[in-house]
């Protein structure tokens, strides 16, 4: 049967699968038959999984016997950096291009338990490092907006894939913004939970104390509903926080702090800038209260991200050697293996990460570069305490410009770090943010643009309360 | 330091990779050299080759980043650990040492990606 995707969000699908209007086999041939058509276009996947109809046909049973949870039989695609037991997966990387995951992430157990549909894995910037998917190893992914275009970075292929129809939802993973940024580029929601939520075991590690695996949808209570699914403490992940229930927010009486002077800034379009303070009055008329708050040291975020987070990716990144996994290649004895390796196998993002990495740890600087970044990120985290005693959400626009141009930006690194300003203070932070689709720039093809909620720490509740209501849910 | 200006001029100390420079201050600025050798040095310790080409481009770029990143150190207060850490908020999550899983339960599983094995064992080139 046609089932119509373009309006579905997974507790519609829900509903049609339990009454039995289609089946789960159905509603993934249907996404199969999507992923078909357009995908040679958008390269949102790298890889279609050949057992999705023998997946769906499991989910079928569940559902059956009245198993499963709120997402059986629902079609995701899961991020090339996560991992599900006996599939590939590559970080979009050729140093892992053959990889075959030895055991599953904990997200991808508990999506497995609750009897979810993987559809496949998408593109992504290498080992996440980028903010375009430009930087995969296996081409870059189009924005379904406009073709010409990047989705953003580093989870884009996850949200080109939700934005053209060619998931239900999808997980990605934000270590700078990688989940947010590119779910704003797309037109859709993108959360990064609050860091320990979601364990990271089984999550490829680019930066320790930043990366968190979150939900990219159609809605926020779609959102909500894979967030609840992934989050829980892990004793696989040493990082990992009780998540106690989720309260309800009082959707009364919820201030806003807006950060005027950080989100006024000559590097912000002026399209989002006014799209931004149309979001603003769109809260007010539902009864929100918006206040000006300033916040001294988040003007450092990016900084203090682009030292510490090279300086994790660094370490991280030393793993990859070619002595237990990946690609190896043989030289003329075992520190020659180790060169030509990496050399063959990283990309050039990621070397440059890696080298600056080095460099803010290396003896003589380690005190002026990662130990004062440390401090300054206590800072920040000490800001929105201090705000969130006055206000409950913090809003900025979650990039300062649409999507640009495919090449646009990739001879000069710096620029495109600065399109992760208003996201990184959050992974500095560890504190939950979402972003919403808030409208569009005009123009010969409308391009998408975002607007990001950010809450205290375990406060999930308000955003997605909060972006019910934005979105009209 | 201080010169009747008020500028102050910093002393690096010498560290095992580069002779030391003096990084100057102007207005707000903060320039500083980064040298094709200390790519090299960095490259060697972190195990990548870099190609002559990409050696002068990621000089151009590291030194724009740190330049960027350099503005971390107008904030004030010193990098004093203690004040940078919670003590409060910090719990031991480490399990007893005891009560081990069987040996080799995940070897197998373990070892299956690697390039060369022999017994349950990984093998690798001489390490000298």
């Amino acid at each position: 049967m046609m089932i119509n995707l373009k309006n579905l969000t997974i507790s519609k699908a829900r509903g049609h699968l339990i009454k039995g209007d289609f089946k789960a086999v159905e509603l993934a041939q249907s996404y199969l038959d999507r992923i078909e058509e357009t995908d040679q276009d958008i390269n949102a996947y790298l890889e279609i999984f050949s057992d999705v109809l023998s997946q769906a046909e499991s989910a079928d049973r569940k559902i059956a016997k009245k198993e499963g949870g709120l997402l059986s039989g629902i079609p995701l695609a899961i991020k090339d950096n996560i991992l599900i037991k006996g599939r590939k997966c590559s970080a979009s990387s050729k140093i892992l291009a053959d990889y075959v995951a030895p055991y599953d992430s904990t997200v991808a157990r508990k999506l497995k338990d609750t009897g979810a549909v993987f559809l496949g894995r998408t593109n992504m910037d290498e080992f996440a490092m980028g903010g375009s998917t430009e930087n995969s190893a296996f081409g870059p992914t189009k924005n379904p907006h406009d073709l010409s275009r990047v989705p953003g970075g580093s989870s884009g292929g996850s949200a080109a894939a939700v934005a053209s129809g060619e998931a239900l939802a999808s997980l990605g993973s934000d270590t700078g913004g990688s989940v947010r940024q590119p779910a704003s580029f797309c037109g859709v929601v993108g959360l990064k939970p609050t860091y320990g939520s979601v364990s990271r075991y089984g999550l490829i590690a680019m930066g320790s104390s930043l990366d968190q695996i979150g939900p990219i949808t159609k809605t926020a209570a779609d959102a909500e509903i894979i967030f609840n699914a992934i989050k829980g403490k892990d004793i696989m992940d040493s990082t990992t926080i009780e998540t106690a229930d989720l309260k309800t927010a009082d959707s009364k009486n919820i201030r806003i702090g807006v950060p005027t002077g950080f989100v006024e800034n000559e590097g912000i379009d002026e399209a989002v800038l006014k799209n931004f303070n149309d979001s603003l009055e769109k809260f007010k008329s539902m009864g929100y209260e918006v206040k000006d708050i300033n916040l001294p040291n988040v003007k450092y975020s990016l900084a203090v991200y682009y030292t510490i987070m090279p300086a994790e990716v660094s370490s991280n990144m030393a793993r990859f050697d070619g002595m237990r996994y990946g690609l190896h290649i043989s030289g003329k004895n075992l520190i020659d293996d180790y060169f030509l390796t990496r050399e063959a196998g990283l990309g050039k993002e990621v070397r440059r990460r890696i080298i600056l990495g080095a460099y803010v740890l290396s003896s003589g600087y380690y005190d002026a570069y990662y130990n004062k970044a440390n401090f300054v990120r206590t800072l920040i985290k000490n800001d929105y305490a201090e705000a969130f005693r006055n206000v409950d959400i913090i809003a900025t626009p979650t990039a300062p410009s649409p999507a640009f141009k495919i090449g646009e930006k990739s001879d000069n690194p710096l620029e495109m770090y600065l399109s992760d300003m208003f996201t990184t203070p959050a992974n500095i932070a560890g504190i939950p943010a979402i972003s919403l689709p808030s409208g569009f720039k005009a123009g010969a093809k409308n391009l998408p643009l975002g607007i990001q909620l950010m809450s205290n720490y375990g406060r999930e509740d308000i955003l997605f309360g909060a972006g019910k209501d934005f979105l009209g849910e | 330091m201080r010169s009747a200006a008020g500028e102050e001029r910093a002393i690096r100390q010498p560290t095992d990779m580069c002779v030391p420079r003096i990084m100057e201050f102007r207005d707000s600025q903060y320039l500083f050299m980064i040298e094709l050798k200390d790519i090299e040095k960095l490259a060697e310790l972190s195990r990548i080759n870099v190609s002559g080409e990409e050696k002068q481009a990621f000089l151009k770029d590291i030194e724009s980043i740190l330049n960027y990143v350099d503005q971390i150190k107008t904030v004030a207060g010193e990098a004093d650990m203690t004040m940078s850490r919670q003590e409060t908020e910090l719990a031991n999550v480490f399990r007893e040492d005891k009560d081990c899983r069987d040996l080799g339960r995940f070897t197998e599983a373990l070892i299956e990606s690697a390039p060369e094995k022999e017994n349950g064992y990984i093998k690798v080139k001489k390490i000298l």
